[in-house]
């Protein structure tokens, strides 16, 4: 288990993260918060690239720092940015990072073959990754964060650049490996976790606000939600009245999903879009997610 | 890993370019210059005929006056419309020599060399050689060339190339955006041992190449192979380098090599060290550079006028002999300053010191760093 107790990260001056704590076991862990929330700084903090100013995160019982390598070497991390080197193949450069990770020679080229199979890449693997495009790269990034078979798989915003059809590949693999690891999946695209998260991390004002079950988390907004019909012209005066959580439109009519009391609109079951929309309302970077 | 990093340090395009073009100059240089090949291979003849590798020897007084005899009387039998009647024999063995080339033209000159050549091999059995021998000018020119013309060069060059390895060693994970990467690894945050030791590998590589190819062109030029095994000397007074030991050219190759590596390894841990602690933008990056090649310089100078003792590969212990010879001076062995070997040893105990402060607190920072 991956605990982390009364940690608090400053960078500076400014908190990060005010004293969170949460423990992560084997499932899909899904982060979610508007932008400067603190998802990657928690990320970060997992894979040891950043040290907490209090608290302590600790894997089965024992500090990650104070583990160091033997830590490091169970943790998978793909970054919001993934760096490359820009003369390296795909081939070479996964290669240079199995050596980083510590994996003997003879296994690496199998498993950097099998990860470049499973993402796609076998064909474009001697090329030249100035030549990849971004979904490429963050194929080859994936495939780098799973060299180690890693215990923990830590994600930022791992479907960036991936076009649908990938993203639809890249969760059906993260759903086949969570059965025996942790994975820690932050991102700003919802579908991209309701259908494979077991638990969903809401972060809000630099705490954690709730780490729960898709289920319940959707329960928050349960008889809620609603949706309306209106001719298009009432629409910007109704959205003053109510918070409308999306809206659509059919010709000279609008359809607007909101938040109600029920005196009007059809109930809808709430998703986790609506609940994320509606928790970080006062966010500017929600309507964005 | 350490193949990696050398492997990473040599898809570098700029220092191939540069390693390159040192070569092609030092190459043009070698072919360039005049050194009176000739008469360096009659130099090297007689040293070989003498059994001795001193190409450049103290006196030898017997055997100076025996070939300065034979020499003036060779020149007087077969060149007399040339020669004098009033010239001494010493004055016109000298002349002969290439003292005054404006008397006698040298090709004539080399050619009565040739005609004394054999009776002086039949001459050197009867001599009780002692080892030593004394030149004229030949040896010093051609210590000049090797040291001047080709080991110096080579070290310098080499240095720049340090400067250019150990910067990119330290700094291309900063340059690539892999820092995050590279750091969550297992072994990402040890990179620096393995960094260390690739620079001084690649900076070792880098002095052999030069420095091989710089005297391979001579050597085509001028094959006197005996001079590779000569005591590395500095100036007419015949004082070896190393002041309280004799170092042949090869011996000076050999420990420019080592200490090549110990400067690279001190620029890659101050590049380390810069980086861990320093290092926040491009802009303070490139005024770190712009320091390191500062100092490079301002120590090449520095070593350019110093005494032509110091001739040790110079960053490790120049700057602090140069300190001691000048504050020490009332140490001095003789006339000139030049320090006690055990001064060239603190010197190197105190960039042994710092270096390993500086190695201390890069890797205690890269543990530490947060990314």
């Amino acid at each position: 288990m991956l605990s982390v107790k009364n940690v608090t990260v400053k960078y500076g001056n400014t908190v990060a993260l005010d004293d969170i704590s949460i423990d992560f076991e084997n499932g899909v862990y899904g982060l979610i918060a508007p932008n400067g929330a603190g998802k990657t700084t928690l990320i970060k903090l997992l894979s040891t690239l950043l040290f907490a100013a209090d608290g302590t995160v600790e894997w089965n019982g024992k500090s990650i720092v104070a583990l160091d390598e033997k830590y490091r070497d169970i943790i998978g991390y793909l970054p919001q940015q993934f760096g490359f080197y820009r003369s390296y193949t795909a081939y070479s450069y996964l290669m240079y990072l199995v050596a980083l990770k510590g994996i003997p020679e003879k296994q690496a080229k199998e498993r950097v073959n099998t990860l470049l199979d499973e993402v796609a890449l076998p064909d474009v693997k001697n090329k030249k990754l100035r030549k990849f495009s971004g979904g490429m790269i963050q194929r080859v990034g994936i495939a780098a964060a799973m060299l180690n078979d890693p215990k923990i798989l830590m994600l930022d915003e791992p479907t960036a650049g991936l076009d649908p059809k990938e993203r639809v590949r890249f969760r059906n693999l993260i759903a086949s490996l969570s059965a025996d690891r942790i994975v820690i999946l932050s991102t700003h695209i919802v579908s991209d976790i309701e259908s494979i998260a077991n638990k969903i991390v809401l972060l809000k004002d630099k705490k954690v606000f709730r780490c729960d079950s898709m289920e319940n988390i959707c329960a928050m907004l349960d008889g809620k939600v609603f949706e309306a019909e209106m001719p298009s012209e009432e629409l910007p005066t109704f959205s003053k009245k109510h918070f409308v959580l999306s809206e659509r439109f059919e010709g000279s009519t609008a359809f607007a999903r909101f938040v109600g009391d029920g005196s009007e609109g059809t109930p809808k079951s709430a998703s986790l879009e609506d609940v994320f929309l509606y928790l970080y309302r006062d966010t500017g970077d929600a309507a964005n997610a | 890993m350490l193949k990696h990093e050398i492997l990473k340090q040599l898809r570098t395009p700029f220092v191939w370019l540069f390693a390159v073009a040192c070569v092609l100059i030092n190459a043009l240089s070698v072919i360039s210059q005049d050194y009176n090949i000739r008469q360096i291979l009659r130099e090297c003849e007689i040293a070989d005929i003498l059994g001795t590798t001193d190409i450049a020897g103290a006196e030898l007084p017997e055997i100076e006056d025996e070939f300065t005899a034979m020499l003036s009387e060779s020149l007087k039998n077969a060149h007399s419309e040339f020669v004098p009647e009033e010239y001494a024999d010493g004055l016109l063995a000298y002349l002969v020599l290439g003292a005054n080339p404006a008397r006698m033209s040298e090709d004539t000159a080399l050619t009565v060399y040739d005609l004394a050549l054999p009776q002086f091999r039949e001459r050197v059995a009867e001599i009780n050689n002692t080892g030593e021998y004394r030149y004229l000018n030949g040896g010093d020119r051609l210590h000049s060339i090797l040291f001047v013309s080709l080991l110096l060069p080579c070290a310098v060059e080499t240095m720049l190339l340090a400067l250019l390895i150990a910067p990119k060693c330290a700094g291309h994970e900063y340059f690539a955006g892999t820092t995050q990467v590279i750091y969550s690894t297992k072994k990402g945050r040890s990179l620096a041992s393995t960094k260390l030791f690739a620079a001084i590998i690649l900076t070792e590589m880098s002095l052999t190449m030069l420095t091989v190819t710089a005297l391979a062109v001579f050597l085509i030029r001028c094959p006197c192979f005996t001079l590779l095994g000569s005591p590395m000397l500095i100036n007419s007074d015949r004082t070896t380098v190393i002041p309280w030991t004799g170092i042949s050219v090869i011996g000076y190759f050999g420990l420019n090599f080592i200490t090549a590596g110990a400067v690279c390894a001190i620029f890659t841990m101050i590049g380390y060290a810069w980086f861990g602690l320093f290092v926040k933008s491009r802009a303070n990056l490139y005024l770190g550079a712009a320091g390191a090649l500062i100092f490079t310089i301002l120590l090449y100078a520095s070593y350019a006028g110093t005494p032509r003792e110091l001739h040790i590969f110079p960053v490790i212990s120049n700057p602090v002999i140069l300190l001691l010879n000048r504050v020490g001076s009332w140490f001095a062995v003789s006339e000139r300053g030049i320090a006690l070997p055990w001064f060239e040893a603190y010197a190197i105990a105190a960039w042994g010191a710092l270096f390993a402060v500086l190695c201390e607190l890069a890797i205690r920072k890269i543990k530490r760093v947060s990314i």
